[in-house]
């Protein structure tokens, strides 16, 4: 008996030891890339390939400075403008549109819903050329505030369902008080429902920030000035332009991802709720 | 109450700006798509647009790159409905116990998915590169007759692609599983493991049928997305060599800014839609079950 349960304990330890190294193993699989930036971001150019697992001591922080000078600095700036433009104007629109959708009343209202969860299925390859017929037309190229609302509107169907479905949950007993005590139907927007529904545009303006930060395609289309360029499309005119400087691209990629990963660092839970908020449908 | 929110002038003010904004942008343009696949026109402001009818649907229909885009689209499509669900779930399943030190983990696993697709893009191709990190890790484990010009030859290339895009949305489904199991009543699982149902036998009869709806979520969205993918493919390869590794989105892309021929690539951004909405649909009738009550 006792030879029995000690036997136990060890296939029981063993598994345990084995799980670990599964997930040790797992760990360095998915987090090894982002660590080769890392360290290659330091290193000379010669340095990257002869040595892609350990940093070297030899830091070339120029590196970083010759990325910043060369556009990435000035890209950097222009990515988080068009993000964070999203993000606000994405936020007011879905906002309004939620409120109407679940606490007012009017005939079409669930057509109106159906007329937005539609947006959702339509790849943004599909509207890219009649958008740059749109823009050449209209000489709307380069043209921020275009842009701007077309992240939103590209976000909308998705923000609006989190921010709906956020105020299914939340009981109007505390809208009705107000109403009788004589509240119009603009200020139960402002001073009731917007600070409750807080976490949901919270939620939903994470994956507003990181989509658009990351977004490559419609920026290449929308975008022609050089110093108008997002992050995304001069990491990859970098590639074009500075082929063999593979430092300075390291450290321009490093610096590429630095604000979703901070973001990630320091509010995970949220982040991962915003990126897979889109899960819910 | 009910007479406020009834009351005309706000839902017109609620509603109208976001939906005038949102038909403008989006949905005007699907029909300007379909519009625009009917013409012949390179771009420029003020060139002449012609009406050529269905010939550049047709035109696609014959062209022997889009069907290989095609194929590579499906291959993109099964590759990972079986690589990167199946292992997000299992990472799930693994996670799920708890055990001390699982938070990391989990953390860790998710981490690609906070990096755009370029810089994953970038980032691979690096560790790809003939003189990259793979083949060089292969040459220290003596297996030298492994080492391929990855994103080069027709063998690899488009696999490559796929399974770097893989290893990018395992998080996702690893994140989605996990909370749908931890939303899961303990005594039902229990149950199950003290009448001797466990490991994988307690993944496939018990928890699978009890996420099912996050499962066909993860599937929808898998589906969706792959159909979508341009990024990753783009920065990687543009396409090629040759056309080797082009997807619908980068045909579409090379159509229009490349050969000009705009009125070829709305139709294929027509195409597209069709495909998304229709593949949606499918993987929805095809996953229906009855949900379990519990």
């Amino acid at each position: 008996m006792c030879s029995g349960k000690g036997k136990q304990i060890v296939i029981k330890r063993m598994k345990k030891i084995v799980l670990y190294l599964f997930c040790i193993v797992m760990t360095i699989f998915f987090i090894y890339p982002l660590y080769f930036i890392l360290i290659s971001s330091t290193k000379s150019n010669t340095m990257i390939f002869e040595n892609p697992f350990l940093p070297s001591l030899d830091f070339h922080f120029e590196n970083f400075s010759k990325a910043w000078a060369t556009g990435i600095g000035r890209q950097f700036m222009n990515s988080l403008i068009l993000a964070l433009g999203a993000v606000i104007v994405t936020a007011v629109f879905s906002c309004m549109i939620a409120f109407a959708l679940t606490r007012l009343r009017f005939k079409l209202q669930g057509a109106v819903r159906v007329y937005f969860v539609m947006g959702m299925m339509v790849p943004i390859q599909s509207i890219i050329v009649p958008i740059a017929f749109m823009t050449n037309t209209f000489g709307l190229r380069d043209n921020y505030i275009l842009l701007i609302f077309l992240y939103s509107v590209f976000w909308m169907p998705l923000t609006i369902f989190i921010i709906t479905g956020f105020l299914y949950s939340i009981p109007v007993s505390l809208e009705e008080a107000a109403v009788i005590d004589g509240c119009s139907i603009y200020k139960v927007f402002f001073k009731i429902i917007l600070p409750l529904i807080r976490p949901a545009i919270a939620t939903a303006s994470i994956f507003v920030f990181m989509y658009t930060w990351n977004e490559l395609l419609t920026a290449m289309i929308m975008i022609g000035k050089s110093e108008l360029r997002t992050i995304s499309v001069g990491l990859l005119n970098f590639v074009g332009a500075h082929n063999s400087d593979y430092g300075a691209l390291m450290a321009a990629i490093l610096i590429a991802i630095l604000p979703p990963f901070f973001m990630y660092l320091f509010m995970q839970e949220n982040v991962v709720k915003g990126l897979t908020s889109g899960a819910n449908k | 109450m009910e007479k406020i929110r009834r009351d005309r002038k706000a839902i017109l003010v609620f509603l109208l700006p976001g939906l005038l904004v949102y038909t403008i942008l989006l949905i005007l343009p699907i029909g300007g798509s379909l519009i625009l696949g009917f013409f012949k026109w390179n771009g420029i402001r003020g060139a002449e647009m012609t009406f050529v009818g269905i010939e550049n649907f047709v035109a696609v229909y014959q062209d022997p790159s889009f069907w290989h885009s095609m194929k590579n689209i499906l291959w993109f499509l099964v590759l990972t409905l079986f690589t990167q669900l199946p292992i997000g779930l299992l990472l799930a399943v693994m996670l799920s116990g708890q055990f001390k030190g699982y938070k990391f983990f989990k953390a860790a696993y998710f981490i690609p998915q906070v990096v755009s697709t370029t810089v994953v893009g970038l980032i691979w191709y690096f560790i790809l590169m003939p003189v990259g990190v793979l083949n060089e890790i292969l040459e220290i484990l003596g297996l030298g007759m492994l080492i391929h010009n990855w994103l080069v030859e027709p063998s690899t290339a488009m696999t490559s692609i796929i399974l770097i895009n893989t290893w990018c949305g395992i998080g996702f489904h690893m994140a989605t599983s996990y909370a749908a199991i931890q939303a899961l009543p303990s005594d039902v699982i229990e149950a199950a493991v003290l009448d001797g149902c466990t490991g994988l036998r307690k993944v496939r009869y018990i928890i699978v049928p009890m996420i099912w709806q996050s499962i066909v979520s993860s599937i929808v969205i898998i589906v969706t997305a792959v159909l979508k993918t341009f990024d990753l493919v783009y920065v990687m390869t543009s396409g090629g060599p040759n056309g080797l590794t082009d997807v619908p989105s980068t045909l579409l892309y090379k159509q229009a800014f490349k050969y000009s021929n705009f009125g070829r690539a709305s139709a294929i951004g027509v195409i597209l839609f069709i495909l998304s909405v229709l593949c949606t649909i499918l993987s929805l009738r095809i996953t229906k079950r009855e949900a379990i009550e519990y």
